[in-house]
């Protein structure tokens, strides 16, 4: 791809996240007229207006924060589902693949049934993932074997035994209250977000994105393969261990706030891969884009089609599943 | 090198996130706050605030003064019973203030339109307080009493669903109204300060475990809530009135039945001694055949061995159970179980709504169970004189028997 | 003397011994064929020259530094690797391939530079590939990618370049093009070490010949010297004859019948 095909590119991908940002935060149940949108801003900066003081609420409480917070974490979960491709030479790659949501949904229920509250599931959620990925990657330091495949067997063995830890969790849970609880967490929602939770991943989220953004030439390497690469000169087990540290603090820190979401890390880097092709210097920029245009999207939706919230992973399953064919479809020239 | 920079960053991470969870806030009181509004608006005691900061008085505050607002909940609720709170100026007739049932002080400047949540026993307060839909904005899960609901509510399609359980969408909330207040749970009663983060008020009414008491306290919390103290304290009466006949009935009674009240997915499931079917059975007249089960919350699951070993004389069997009488009194597993044999397996009414929800009918609930269980010291034609009183005085309706499937 | 092999053995951890005791020198512009029959050991040599296994006894020196006290970065700086066969998991440009052999000279959070992009375009020009600069590598035929493989070696500017079977999947064109490719780097001062099944490249290529028959021993010298009717017979356990053409001038390996 050209250079200048490129620019162009992530110029338009920019505006369309701008445009994703805007309309989300027009748009919801108590009103889609922006110019009560702007009446709420003039309000809040001091210029006497005739606006509801609903919408003041509406617009700096709940969208704001929740459009933030969907841009992040869809930036977030389609970067690391990129780099975890990329490390693991295989597309067909989720960021779940070393257990980090199955870790984090044990660490909320957990929370939920310690009593906990929303600060407190998500900082065991934050926990329980980055456990999980620890625990993935001592097994192959202990079976003495570094190779990709003991790390996925690791992650299949970790995530699994999650799983069936959580149904323990679910099935000992008192039903009314805790287990609806857990499920709905899992579901995935940015109804109870605020700023606060936000500033909370933010540091885990500039640190991550921009050492991913930095060693995205290094995954071109490490993507042919543990051979090449170390014939390339490169340390292959430093360099897999920082990208995958990296992406495992960005899920980790994306599932704590959303909840267990599917298919945007799947998706997304395939989509950016049909735009603009492999090379991750190009490609890990576009995912970083069009993950946070997705999540704004499906946010906007989630919480303004229905009365009710619409959880996530119901949204992202829906439209993210029938994408993920079409991709394949388009694809299956470049399949060899 | 590498381990040690990844423990760095998750030290950080964590380091960071609990410096912005646990700071504590700071609030610069600006004129006319006063101590209970600000402690109001955070959700803790106004004792609270003035212990954290060393204010002996607590009606002399400064504006511009800063205050630290204590973060944990736990050691604000005082020791003591839910006080009034004072003003310092003298109160104003319209402003109503309600500890609710985890000890926040909620304080309204007037009557409440209208309540919304998602749990339904919390909401059917307001129904009961207003006779129909008047003072209901928003719903959850509409399953709950569907059928009487459709009586007396005008318009039970209408009501906005403002989500399901523990996830709200919180600008349908916003675009119901400002002058609502969100009626809660104990289980969801972390929501509180989500609803406060878009300006409503919210209440928690109903504790985990479930008794007469904390039914009728509800009742009384919503009551002041909505500026319905005349309606609330009627029902309550008339519940007091219920629970010292249901006394004065029982203690005639020659023999105490043993019941066991089963659940609504599973006939091995049993209510728990905290929810209020315990209490109905006692203030019936009966003993709980359910001994030594104490699982916090609803139904505890049990398997068919155990309930032999209880032997009940009655099984009461849910309204809304996905099982049948037939069922159990065909099941040869259950054969040798006394109320089996006896053939004494109850639905517990009624058709038109559960009368085994913490709710106001649970009195209604008491009243059949009186029956049920002697009815030679309390009719058929007294309950049916009692329970058209009840609703008469709730609804300004009656309903017959066969409606409400009472034999 | 550019590297030095010293007595290397290498076993498989189940004890069985593949390697015993070999050595060799590496010189500068030179080319070293390793022949022998399958299951000897060409490749396993050929990983521990380029580190990617250890052996069990014995070191390698480069330059006068052993082996196994290098970096990885180090060693790409002199040795590079072409194996025999890639299967790559993603699509890139064959000049997005190409620039990776600069690795070793890029920093940890760097991107290849206008002039690392120079270099690998010269060594596409080298191996008379240009014009699939472009291309996308899943979409070039086997030969063109063994092309831009030691294209790849070519740009990491490299003191020795080790291939194993580099003309396994190629037609028989394609063959000889990579021959002389090799011949060609080698007079441009490259070494390079490769591993074949057919001896009459290392008649082609000249050089020097390392030779692992199945009994563990180990020839090297200069290929006019080791290559005889007799040696390839018990080389490869099949009568061959070696006949010279005073035509080209040369010596071809033959099988008389089958």
């Amino acid at each position: 791809m050209k250079k200048s095909t490129y620019a162009l590119t992530i110029l338009l991908l920019f505006a369309l996240l701008f445009g994703a940002a805007l309309t989300g935060i027009c748009i919801g149940r108590l009103s889609t007229n922006p110019m009560d949108v702007l009446n709420a801003i003039k309000s809040k900066l001091g210029i006497p207006v005739d606006v509801d003081e609903a919408m003041e609420i509406v617009v700096f409480s709940i969208r704001i924060p929740r459009v933030l917070a969907s841009i992040i974490i869809g930036a977030m979960l389609s970067l690391s589902g990129a780099v975890y491709q990329g490390v693991f030479r295989n597309p067909l790659v989720s960021p779940d693949i070393l257990g980090v949501s199955s870790g984090a949904s044990v660490g909320a229920a957990g929370a939920i049934m310690l009593g906990m509250g929303i600060a407190g599931r998500q900082a065991f959620a934050f926990i329980g993932g980055i456990a999980a990925v620890i625990i993935a990657t001592a097994i192959p330091k202990l079976l003495k074997n570094h190779s990709n495949l003991m790390l996925v067997l690791s992650g299949i063995i970790v995530g699994g035994f999650l799983s069936s830890l959580l149904a323990v969790m679910k099935f000992v849970a008192e039903e009314q209250t805790e287990l609806t609880t857990i499920v709905f967490w899992q579901m995935g929602s940015f109804s109870n977000i605020n700023l606060k939770e936000i500033f909370a991943i933010g540091p885990a989220f500039f640190l991550g994105t921009v050492l991913l953004i930095g060693l995205s030439w290094r995954i071109n390497i490490l993507s042919f393969g543990e051979i090449e690469a170390k014939t390339l000169g490169m340390d292959v087990k430093k360099f897999r261990g920082i990208i995958i540290a990296c992406a495992s603090l960005l899920t980790a820190a994306a599932v704590s706030i959303s909840g267990t979401v599917g298919w945007v890390g799947l998706v997304i880097p395939h989509l950016a891969r049909l735009i603009v092709g492999s090379d991750h210097i190009k490609m890990i920029p576009v995912t970083v884009l069009l993950g946070a245009i997705f999540m704004c999207i499906i946010d906007t939706i989630a919480r303004a089609l229905m009365t009710v919230e619409i959880p996530l992973s119901i949204l992202t399953g829906i439209i993210g599943a029938p994408c993920y064919a079409l991709l394949l479809y388009w694809q299956k020239a470049n399949i060899s | 090198m590498k381990r040690f920079l990844c423990l760095l960053i998750t030290v950080v991470m964590l380091f960071t996130y609990g410096i912005t969870v646990a700071a504590d806030t700071v609030y610069e009181v600006k004129s006319g706050d006063t101590l209970a509004k600000i402690g109001a608006k955070y959700g803790v005691t106004y004792q609270a605030i003035a212990q954290k900061n060393n204010i002996s008085n607590p009606h002399l505050i400064l504006v511009g003064q800063k205050l630290i607002i204590p973060t944990d909940e736990k050691d604000t609720v005082s020791d003591e019973k839910p006080v009034e709170v004072t003003e310092p100026k003298p109160p104003v007739s319209t402003k109503i203030t309600v500890t609710d049932v985890v000890g926040r002080v909620v304080t309204l400047d007037k009557p409440a339109s209208k309540i919304l949540g998602t749990h339904n026993p919390s909401l059917n307060t307001g129904i009961v307080l207003g006779g129909g839909d008047k003072y209901i904005a928003g719903f959850g899960n509409k399953m709950m009493a569907n059928k009487l609901y459709d009586y007396v509510m005008d318009d039970y399609d209408g009501i906005v669903q403002i989500g399901k359980g523990g996830n709200i969408n919180f600008e349908t909330v916003v675009t119901l109204g400002k002058n609502n207040v969100a009626v809660l749970p104990e289980r969801f009663k972390e929501q509180a300060e989500q609803f406060e983060n878009v300006g409503i008020k919210a209440v928690v009414a109903l504790p985990n475990t479930e008794s007469f008491d904390t039914i009728k306290n509800s009742l009384k919390i919503v009551g002041a809530v909505l500026g319905e103290d005349n309606k609330a304290n009627q029902i309550n009466a008339f519940i007091d009135k219920s629970i010292s006949e249901a006394k004065q009935f029982s203690a005639k009674a020659k023999t105490k039945p043993s019941v066991i009240f089963l659940g609504s997915s599973s006939s091995y499931s049993v209510a728990s001694t905290s929810m209020i079917q315990t209490d109905i059975i006692e203030m019936a007249g009966g003993t709980n055949a359910v001994k030594g089960l104490n699982v916090k919350g609803a139904f505890a699951d049990v398997n068919i061995e155990q309930i032999i070993s209880w032997n009940p004389d009655i099984i009461w069997v849910p309204n809304y159970a996905t099982y049948t009488v037939e069922d159990l009194l065909k099941d040869p597993k259950w054969a040798s179980i006394k109320a089996i044999k006896d053939k004494a397996v109850y639905i517990f009414p009624c058709d038109l709504e559960p009368w085994d929800y913490p709710t106001a009918s649970a009195v209604l609930g008491l009243r059949w169970g009186l029956y049920n269980l002697h009815p030679e010291l309390y009719s058929f034609n007294d309950l049916m004189k009692n329970i058209d009183e009840f609703y008469n005085m709730v609804y300004g309706k009656t309903f017959t028997a066969a409606q409400m499937g009472i034999k | 003397m550019l590297a030095e092999i010293k007595n290397i053995n290498f076993s498989y951890e189940e004890g069985h011994s593949i390697l015993h005791d070999i050595s060799f020198p590496i010189d500068k512009g030179q080319i070293i064929t390793i022949l022998g029959p399958n299951g000897v050991g060409k490749t396993t040599l050929l990983n521990c020259i380029a580190n990617l296994i250890t052996p069990t006894a014995g070191e390698i020196m480069l330059e006068g530094r052993a082996l196994n006290k290098m970096s990885p970065k180090e060693i790409a700086m002199k040795i590079a690797f072409v194996p025999q066969l890639i299967v790559p998991s993603f699509s890139y440009e064959v000049l997005s391939y190409v620039v990776t052999g600069c690795a070793p000279r890029i920093g940890t959070f760097e991107k290849p530079k206008k002039f690392h992009y120079d270099i690998a375009r010269s060594a596409l020009e080298q191996m008379g590939i240009t014009h699939i600069s472009h291309k996308y590598y899943t979409h070039i035929s086997g030969g063109e990618r063994q092309l831009a493989s030691i294209a790849r070696a070519l740009a990491q500017r490299p003191r020795i370049i080790l291939m194993d079977e580099p003309t396994a999947h190629l037609d028989y064109g394609n063959q000889i093009k990579v021959l002389k490719v090799i011949k060609n780097i080698a007079e441009d001062g490259f070494s390079a070490v490769i591993t074949t099944h057919n001896p009459d490249h290392a008649l082609l290529l000249g050089g020097k010949v390392a030779a692992l028959n199945q009994n563990g021993q180990f020839v090297f010298g200069k290929t006019e010297g080791v290559i005889s009717k007799e040696f390839l017979s018990m080389l490869y356990d099949t009568d061959l004859h070696l006949y010279h053409i005073s035509d080209i001038n040369r010596d071809v390996c033959i099988v008389p019948t089958i």
